[in-house]
């Protein structure tokens, strides 16, 4: 007869995160960092010094890192990887991190992209293989317990309904009370440069009722209504509160000002057909242009989410970087930076919470 | 890596198991050092505690003070013990290179092995009635 053995570690994570019920956990949302020659890197350095003072338990990086120069590069250079390693990994315990389309490998609609995604995926986090599902190795997705939230990264460029494998795990994690978070690297929803999803990626994201969700992608800020499932007609039955109960809607967030160069709104640059139809530029709450992150506190009754504006210091005189996305067009010309006429530093943008 | 020495060393006469208070998947380092010294445990899952609350344990052993202090009661004649080793993911974070992330882990994995081989004679007496 065999004596049975229970060894209990926490040795697959750091010890910070295992939260009490009565304790909370500080997370920093970031996007489209500015590593790279085609990015504004004074603001990615400003966004990560101000990151990191928050002494954040996990980072949730949105995806695309890096913005190299070369179409189809052979190689992913070291010195992105060390500054990723420096900047967004070594600073957190916990770093949960999604793909973003400039980090996989360059294809035709494509071709700058950094190839840089077979380096940085080992700095993350591995996702719970408890909740382990028979997606394709390839895809980048999975799941995260932490503390009293669940974390869901899904990969948007393969995408399927992820109906089939996350509504068990999602429902389980309802039935837990915990928090349900979705982070993907392009929007469900988004004004900055349209593209249809509301009877596709929307209607079934919303179907699992996260009670967040974040992307990236865009090079702004934009936070949306709490909404319900779009109907047939593209109508979205929003809830036009900042603060609100848990089950209110779903609360998209796009997140891309990490240090990538700013990019205007389709209708401030007039382009009609990635212009977001009325009943998306309705469900919008606030937007702008401008460096950012954001911090995402969860505790069991409430999460709350602000968004952090980071001006950076002026460009020194002679200094060719601007952090305008085709700085020379004439569009800039009556479009305005969030940090126009402001003081260099880091302040408060934006705050909504929701509430159990 | 307990379980993957228990089942290596001790596996006539321990049935292990393994669960985390929150887990997080397998660590690909302490699969790494693991295959190193001749254990294969890349086809283990990382369970929560919970997920194994059916099997009647003789011993829990927590193996790091946290799960000590958040351990979940076991009921019935169930012995927990504390063994307290340091958690290389934590200690990995200050490396400054993969190599001494690395040397945390070996220096680990040996420390468990020397406890695993020791089982079930090194465990505490149980208190007279």
């Amino acid at each position: 007869m065999r004596i049975i053995f229970l060894f209990i570690s926490i040795l697959f994570l750091p010890a910070p995160l295992i939260a009490h019920e009565a304790e909370s956990i500080k997370v920093v949302v970031v996007g489209d960092t500015g590593i790279g020659e085609r990015a504004f890197h004074s603001g990615f350095e400003a966004v990560q010094n101000a990151m990191r003072k928050e002494q954040a338990d996990a980072i949730l990086h949105l995806g695309d890192f890096v913005y190299q120069p070369e179409k189809f590069p052979s190689s992913c250079p070291d010195k992105y990887i060390k500054e990723i390693q420096e900047t967004l990994a070594q600073p957190y315990s916990i770093r949960i991190f999604v793909a973003g389309d400039s980090d996989l490998e360059p294809k035709m609609w494509k071709p700058k992209a950094s190839g840089c995604w077979d380096k940085i995926a080992p700095m993350a986090t591995p996702f719970d293989t408890l909740a382990k599902h028979n997606q394709p190795d390839e895809k980048w997705e999975g799941v995260m317990h932490l503390g009293t939230a669940l974390f869901v990264v899904l990969d948007v460029y393969e995408w399927n309904d992820p109906a089939p494998w996350l509504k068990p795990i999602v429902d389980d994690a309802r039935r837990k009370g915990l928090w349900v978070i979705f982070a993907m690297h392009e929007p469900a929803i988004t004004t900055a440069w349209y593209k249809e999803k509301r009877q596709t990626v929307l209607t079934q994201v919303n179907a699992l009722h996260p009670d967040l969700v974040f992307s990236g992608n865009q090079h702004a800020y934009e936070r949306f209504f709490p909404m319900g499932i779009p109907q047939e007609d593209g109508t979205l039955p929003v809830v036009k509160k900042s603060n609100y109960k848990k089950g209110a809607g779903v609360t998209h967030v796009v997140s891309g000002g990490g240090g990538a160069l700013l990019k205007p709104f389709a209708d401030l640059q007039g382009k009609s057909k990635r212009t977001a139809p009325e009943a998306v530029s309705d469900a919008l709450a606030k937007r702008a242009l401008m460096f950012h992150y954001l911090t995402l506190e969860i505790s069991h009754d409430t999460l709350n989410v602000t968004t952090h504006r980071v001006c950076p210091s002026p460009p020194a005189p002679g200094e060719k970087q601007n952090p305008r996305w085709h700085a020379d067009d004439p569009m800039w010309n009556n479009i305005v930076l969030e940090c126009d006429g402001k003081e260099t530093g880091v302040a408060v943008f934006d705050q909504f919470e929701v509430k159990r | 890596m307990a379980e993957g020495w228990a089942q290596q060393l001790k596996g006539d006469v321990i049935e292990p198991h393994s669960a985390g208070t929150d887990p997080h998947g397998m660590n690909e380092r302490a699969i790494k050092v693991m295959a190193e010294a001749g254990v294969d445990i890349s086809k283990h899952t990382s369970k929560h505690v919970d997920d194994v609350m059916y099997v009647h344990f003789d011993y829990v052993v927590t193996v790091c003070g946290h799960a000590d202090e958040t351990c979940p009661v076991f009921p019935g004649k169930t012995k927990v013990i504390h063994v307290g080793f340091d958690d290389p993911p934590k200690l990995a974070q200050a490396a400054a290179t993969e190599e001494e992330a690395l040397s945390h882990y070996r220096r680990v994995r040996d420390e468990i092995k020397a406890f695993v081989t020791g089982l079930p004679d090194n465990l505490e007496p149980e208190p007279a009635a």
